[in-house]
Formats: C-alpha cells, sequence, structure tokens
C-alpha cells in the first residue's frame, strides 16, 4: 500500500490530476456557500460580459450567472460520472466474472449479450434510453451504466481467465474452497488493479455522456450542469463566447484531472512499475 | 599452459543498498583457456550468472562493478568503448541462455535469426553465402533436415531443438570463447544429454573455450575440465574437474556433492498393503482446434493409464515433458477431466464423485506444484493461504491461524512467516509453505507434480528429505511426478516410466535401476548427468568420499 502511494505521487501526471481533481471536488462541495442563490435564478443583465455587473464569469442569454452555473454543474456532473462508473462497474465486473469463471456456455451467452450492447453505438442507445424514461437524474445515471458496462465486462472476463489457470487457485479448489471464496479471496484480488484504472477512466467517459445528453436538451430539468448550458449558449457563441467557454474549460479540465488520475494509478498498481 | 583467453581478477560488484548482502560478486579470479571447459558451479544467488553478464556488459543498471578486470585477448573489458563490445559480443564472445523459450525471437523464422546474427558483423556476406552458413551451422548442432528447419518457426520446434538453434547463433561467427548460462536446467534428462554431449564436441572441434555454469555437480562431472565453485559470491574452491570432484578440500564442495540426488540406499515396494489408488484404463486426449479448415490437432496424453498406489508408498511417475505425467496428476485431482478409465480412492470412483463427495475427497488427496512462484496467492499473506483450507472444512478462523503457524514451524520455517508475503521468500522456502499447505489438511495421499524441479540441486535435497520424514510421519502415500530419474530415485518405492501417454514401465525401484526392462528407461537412466562419476566413487571405498550422512540441512 505504501509502495502504490509513492509510485502515485513519483509521477507529476498523478499529482497534478489530483490537485486538479480536488479542486473540481472542493467546488462542488462548497457550490452552496459560494453561490447560495439557485444557478436557475436571472440575478443579472443579460449577455454580461465576464466581469461586468459583479459577474466574474459573466451572465447568459437570460441573466443566469455563469459562474454559479460551473459551480453548481461540478455537483451534477460528479454526482452522474461516479455513480454511473460505479454501476457499470458493478454489472461489468459480475458479469465478467461469471463469463470468466464458469466457462463454456455461460461464458458464449454472456459474451454474445455483451456484444449485442456493443454493436449498438453507445451514445444513440443512451440517448434512446434517456428518451424513452423520461430524462431525470436516475435515468440518466442508469441509461450511462446502461451503455458503459461492456468494456469493462470483457477487461474482468480476460482477467479472471488468466488467473484462473494459474497455479494458486488450483491449490485452493483442492483444499475445498468454495467458487465463491475462491472468487473473491483468491481471483478478484489479484484481477482488479487494471479493472480500477478502467474504471476510473470510465469516470471521465460518463461525465462527457451528461454533458452530451444535456447538450441535447435531454439532462435532468431540475439541475444546472455544464452540457446544457454549453447547449444553452451555443446559438449566441459568436456574440457571447463566455457561456460555452467556461463550462466546457469546466468538463475540460475534470475529465484530463481524472484520465491523469487514472493513469498514475495504472502505473502505481503495476507491481514491476510500483517496486522498481 | 599457452595465456589464458579470459582472465577475470579480483572481481567485485556491488550491489544497491537494501540487497541482502553487499557485493554480489566479492573478489572473484578466475580464467578460462583455449579448449578447456571451465564450470561455474554455485546455487542460485552466488553471483554465477553476475560473472557471466559482467563479461559481456550486460549487467543491470543497478549493479556496480567496484573494482577489479576482466582480460580478454589483452583487453580489459570492463574499459572498453559500448561500440567495441558490441562488436565483440555475439562474434568472439558468444553466449547462450537458460530459456530457450524466451531466447528466440516468436515472430521470426530461426534461419533468418541465425542469419541475421552472421550479417551483424559480417554485413559484406552475401545472401546465398550467408544461408549456406546457416544451413551448414544446423547441421554442426545436429538439427534434423537443416533445409527445411531453417524455416520453421520457434514455436514449432522442441525444447532441445531451440537450445540447439541457440547454439548454432553462438556459433555463428566462430566464437573463442563462448558462455553458457544453464543451458541445460530447463530442458529434460535425454535433452540434457545430447546437449551436452553436443557443446563438448563442439568445444573440442573447433578448440573454443567455454565458461559453462551451472547449479547440478553432476553436470559438472560430465563436462568440465576445470570447477570454480562459488558461494554468496566467493570462490570457495577451484582448480581441476578431477581434483575437485574427487577430493574436495572445502565442506562446501563436499555438501554440493552430497547433494546431488539418485545415491541413497533404494526403497523396497512393500507388497502386501491394499491399493489405496487405484487407475484403471485411464484415457485422456487433447484436441485443439487449429483453424476452420485445418484438422485438429490431437495430443494423448494418456492412454489406458494403468497404476496402483499402495497405502504408505511412494509412486514415482518419471517421462519427458510431453509424457502426459503432470496430466494424470491433475485427473487424479480432477482438475483435468479423463475422458474416460476409472480412478478409485480407497475403493470410492472419483470420477463418479458430486460436488461435495468430492470436496471431501481433494481434502485427502493434496497436491504440491511444480512453480513455487506461481502456485502462492501473490497478494495473500502465507498464512492465509494455509488457514484457508482448514477453514474451509469447518475449522474455525483461530484455530485454522493455530494450525498454520504450527505448521509453518513444522516445515522449518518460523511461525512469523505467516504474516509475511510469498515475494518475500526463496523458492525453497516458498516450497516448504506449498507443503505445509497441502498438509494442514492431514490428507492421505499427497501428489508431488515436479515440486523440486524448479529449485536448485542443494535446496532439492532438503526437500526431499522433509518430505521423506513427514512421509513416515503420517503415514503418507505419495504420487511424485518428475521428469528426474535421480530424484525419483532418492524418494520412490515404486517407479512407472510413462513416454507419450503410455506406460513404458512400472517396476520396483530397486529393478528398475538394476535391470531396467525397457530401452527407453535404460536411455533414460543412461542420460542421467554425472552417473560415470558418482558410479565410480560410490564404488571406491568411503576413505575418499565422505560419508552421504554428512548432509545436514
Amino acid at each position: 500500500m505504501r509502495d502504490l502511494v509513492r509510485t502515485f505521487f513519483r509521477r507529476p501526471a498523478g499529482i497534478v490530476g489530483l490537485v486538479l481533481l480536488g479542486l473540481v471536488c472542493l467546488m462542488a462541495a462548497l457550490a452552496p456557500v459560494l453561490y447560495p442563490a439557485s444557478p436557475w435564478e436571472m440575478t443579472g443583465v443579460p449577455f454580461s460580459r465576464p466581469g461586468e455587473n459583479g459577474m466574474l464569469l459573466g451572465a447568459d442569454t437570460l441573466g443566469r450567472d455563469v459562474a454559479s452555473g460551473v459551480v453548481h454543474g461540478a455537483r451534477v456532473s460528479l454526482l452522474i460520472g461516479i455513480a454511473s462508473a460505479l454501476a457499470a462497474s458493478c454489472i461489468g465486473v459480475l458479469l465478467g466474472c461469471i463469463a470468466g469463471y464458469a466457462g463454456g456456455l455461460v461464458d458464449m451467452a454472456i459474451v454474445r449479450f455483451t456484444e449485442l450492447f456493443q454493436t449498438i453505438p453507445t451514445f444513440v442507445l443512451a440517448i434512446l434510453l434517456v428518451a424513452i424514461l423520461t430524462p431525470s437524474l436516475a435515468t440518466i445515471i442508469l441509461a450511462i451504466a446502461l451503455v458503459s458496462w461492456p468494456p469493462l465486462a470483457r477487461l474482468t472476463r480476460a482477467q479472471v481467465m488468466s488467473i484462473m489457470r494459474r497455479e494458486f487457485v488450483q491449490a485452493a479448489r483442492c483444499q475445498g474452497q468454495s467458487t465463491l471464496s475462491i472468487v473473491t479471496r483468491h481471483v478478484l484480488p489479484n484481477a482488479i488493479s487494471p479493472i480500477i484504472v478502467a474504471g476510473s477512466l470510465t469516470v471521465a467517459a460518463a461525465i462527457l455522456i451528461e454533458a452530451a445528453l444535456s447538450f441535447m436538451g435531454l439532462g435532468d430539468p431540475n439541475f444546472m450542469s455544464w452540457g446544457y448550458m454549453i447547449g444553452a449558449g451555443r446559438t449566441v457563441i459568436r456574440q457571447a463566447w463566455w457561456m460555452s467557454v467556461f463550462p466546457g474549460l469546466a468538463i475540460l479540465l475534470t475529465v484530463v484531472a481524472i484520465n491523469l488520475v487514472g493513469e498514475a494509478l495504472n502505473d502505481a498498481l503495476n507491481p514491476r512499475i510500483s517496486r522498481a | 599452459m599457452t595465456e589464458p583467453l579470459l582472465t577475470i581478477e579480483n572481481l567485485i560488484l556491488a550491489l544497491p543498498q537494501g540487497a541482502d548482502r553487499p557485493h554480489a560478486v566479492d573478489d572473484v579470479s578466475l580464467s578460462v583457456a583455449a579448449n578447456e571447459i571451465v564450470c561455474l558451479v554455485g546455487e542460485s544467488g552466488s553471483g554465477k550468472s553476475m560473472i557471466a553478464h559482467t563479461i559481456l556488459g550486460l549487467l543491470p543498471a543497478k549493479v556496480r562493478v567496484e573494482s577489479g578486470a576482466v582480460r580478454f585477448g589483452g583487453r580489459d573489458l570492463l574499459a572498453l568503448p559500448a561500440a567495441e563490445m558490441r562488436a565483440l559480443r555475439g562474434s568472439d564472445i558468444a553466449m547462450i541462455f537458460q530459456e530457450p523459450q524466451t531466447a528466440l525471437n516468436p515472430l521470426k523464422r530461426v534461419g533468418a535469426q541465425v542469419a541475421e546474427a552472421i550479417r551483424t558483423h559480417d554485413p559484406a556476406a552475401g545472401r546465398e553465402a550467408t544461408s549456406l552458413r546457416v544451413r551448414e551451422l544446423f547441421e554442426q548442432v545436429g538439427l534434423p533436415d537443416p533445409r527445411t528447419l531453417v524455416s520453421a518457426y520457434p514455436f514449432q520446434l522442441s525444447g532441445g531443438q531451440r537450445q540447439r538453434v541457440m547454439i548454432a547463433m553462438a556459433l555463428a561467427n566462430n566464437p573463442s570463447l563462448l558462455i553458457a548460462d544453464e543451458p541445460t536446467t530447463a530442458l529434460d534428462v535425454t535433452t540434457q544429454r545430447q546437449i551436452l554431449d553436443l557443446i563438448r564436441s563442439l568445444q573440442a572441434a573447433r578448440g573454443m573455450g567455454v565458461l559453462f555454469i551451472t547449479h547440478d555437480i553432476g553436470v559438472v562431472a560430465d563436462i568440465a575440465d576445470r570447477v570454480v565453485v562459488l558461494r554468496r559470491g566467493r570462490v570457495v574452491e577451484q582448480g581441476p574437474a578431477r581434483t575437485v570432484l574427487n577430493q574436495p578440500r572445502e565442506d562446501y564442495t563436499r555438501q554440493l556433492l552430497d547433494a546431488v540426488p539418485g545415491r541413497g540406499t533404494l526403497r523396497r515396494a512393500k507388497e502386501d498393503a491394499e491399493p489405496l489408488l487405484e487407475i484403471r484404463g485411464l484415457q485422456k486426449t487433447f484436441i485443439t482446434r487449429q483453424g476452420f479448415f485445418s484438422p485438429p490437432r490431437r495430443v494423448v496424453a494418456a492412454e489406458a493409464l494403468d497404476l496402483r498406489l499402495h497405502r504408505g508408498e511412494t509412486l514415482a511417475v518419471v517421462g519427458e515433458s510431453g509424457s502426459g505425467k503432470s496430466t494424470l496428476a491433475r485427473m487424479v485431482l480432477r482438475l483435468i477431466e479423463a475422458d474416460d478409465g476409472d480412478i478409485l480412492f480407497a475403493g470410492q470412483s472419483v470420477r463418479a464423485m458430486g460436488r461435495e463427495a468430492l470436496r471431501q475427497f481433494r481434502r485427502c488427496a493434496q497436491i504440491v506444484f511444480q512453480d513455487p512462484y506461481a502456485s502462492l496467492d501473490p497478494r495473500r499473506k502465507v498464512g492465509e493461504s494455509i488457514s484457508f483450507g482448514p477453514m474451509a472444512h469447518g475449522v474455525p478462523r483461530a484455530e485454522a491461524e493455530r494450525l498454520a503457524r504450527q505448521w509453518l514451524e513444522r516445515v522449518g520455517l518460523t511461525s512469523q512467516a505467516a504474516d509475511r508475503f510469498p515475494h518475500e521468500f526463496s523458492g525453497g522456502q516458498r516450497q516448504r509453505i506449498c507443503i505445509a499447505r497441502a498438509l494442514a489438511l492431514e490428507p492421505s495421499l499427497l501428489i508431488a507434480d515436479e515440486a523440486v524441479s524448479a529449485l536448485d540441486v542443494s535446496v532439492q535435497a532438503q526437500i526431499l528429505a522433509l518430505l521423506a520424514e513427514l512421509k513416515e510421519e503420517m503415514n503418507l502415500s505419495m504420487l511424485f511426478i518428475t521428469h528426474d530419474l535421480r530424484v525419483a530415485r532418492e524418494i520412490a518405492d515404486t517407479i512407472v516410466v510413462m513416454r507419450a501417454g503410455k506406460i513404458v514401465e512400472q517396476n520396483g525401484a530397486e529393478a528398475l535401476f538394476a535391470a531396467p526392462r525397457s530401452d527407453y528407461a535404460r536411455s533414460l537412466l543412461a542420460a542421467v548427468p554425472g552417473k560415470d562419476f558418482f558410479e565410480r566413487a560410490s564404488a571406491r571405498p568411503a576413505a575418499s568420499m565422505p560419508a552421504s550422512g554428512a548432509q545436514s540441512g
């Protein structure tokens, strides 16, 4: 564990990513303190430039504070990103484990089922699901999770299959340990590092999907989100760039931060790098 | 004697801080003359490979040459610029590695790889001339049908053939010095014999100097002109092979000699006892589909196998790799399902067992695997790996942990070992842990699948002694799988010789060694390294050889 932390922090990418991610989290946590008013409230003069009328990042077409929207939007983006990545990991790891451990017909059925999902373009399926289920936080999380689990399932399956062949697993079977105990005690702990890394990258992808959904007007109408802000500001981008650019920058920074953390985690969890 | 080809003078290699000792190699001096084979013997960790790597300038970045000189043809190799070193490598000094599996590029035809070795040092060599030379080399190293073999890929060749290709590559530029780093350790006994003979004859024909690195003193007895015994980075003893082997001056050399298995008194098979394990007509064929249209590849791993293991007996299954002996072990435990036949354990059919019955059976029949590095979960503490077994059979956690510590002590480790991870232990220690894990379930049958093959000869002797002791104490029956007849001789009552999935000979150990019935068993016996030497040694009165009771460990 100490090795892991040490390697993680030896990489500048990991530190930069963690600091950026920390800032985004802080922003999300402090949103009600920084901007107690709802981000939907029209508090200023429409089309105020950044810095004008006391608004740091300017106002949008209806006079809503862009800075307030960015800060509040961080909560939605992070929540959706993390919750849907977790849900996707649960589905993916469970199915991947079953397929990898059971093999044979079960494996074949699960792989075909996974392929079914992979052949449908991810984003189209997400739009479809949200449109059918009516947009809300829960349905968006569900839709994103349902479209992002297949790569995780395939990764888990490959990992489990290679570890199942190792002799210590056979030794555990000979000891008489139950299947569940073998999988949870021996297989998963040895398989988990690349899955954690892939899972962390899924968070970034989920944030992007959520932004795209909101951009198309399929976000939860009760919550201000970065994607929605870009979507609302896009028609006037030539007159008022700040309405789209600041939420866009927020998305960019968050996704880059998560990717950097994921990469550093990848190195740290690789014993050949971390022990060198 | 003429000027030596290679001289190493007072070489000291410094290890990075935090290693188990400050110097990998401490004040080592040795020399290799033209037309002689010098054997560098030592256990793993003695620094013998480090010396080989120093000569070729291939040391890992963390190891530093502190002082000393390596002279080759009047030049100090340690001070040589990188470009000149490159010109020397593979031309005047060539090297053969231990693992023929990984030393060849899997994506390139073997002929092209040897040709590349020639062209690297002789860019002017024409296409025709090169390929002619490659074919000549293949012929010299005894590869069958060189004309077609040059266009084979490494995966199409056997381990022994690959090692021959490696030797051809090493000889491609007529080196005056050949460094062989455990070139036969990964090979079967019979293949090892062939490769040793090949190196010997090529050396004599070309008048090469050979620095041969090995941990097996039996191999030394077969090929060495001179011997250097290395221990923990220091030279213990060196001199002409005959003198060092026949009149060792140092205790350590004597220990190494005594550790060579296969010279103890033979055991006689017990006649009376009822069979604990009986195998009848066992069949297994592996079928791998290679493609949509090509016919599937069939490998027969077991063909009508019949075996009987009596209670309290040790049955050794001996064979080369690919003979189906490991598959047999796995079929007994149903880690691999057999195609046909019966396995009876204490009268019950193993193949007909349901889930729970199989679980109970596996408690009584435990296995120790070959590779101590792969058979322990790297993310679990050693104590947990052991205690999970009894816990799975209803022993409470605290009791199971106590049991684990007790067993660790019993196999010669401390009870504190339970809180450490596998990577903190050496190969021999790990194998002790694996034995503790197997025996913590108090089995009546122990299957050892090449359990000592991955270990140094001296560690091997210790593990074999431990197994014999525990077997006596717990009245175990053992199915011992090995490719090494010397090891089988050390431990077995009855020996079964397998080849290509069939039993070639099934005989009492005594009878098999005295008068083998099959040609194959005879050829296996003849291939044992150091056979002549040890036979002569044991024929002589005990005066020159210390009693074998001196080995304690």
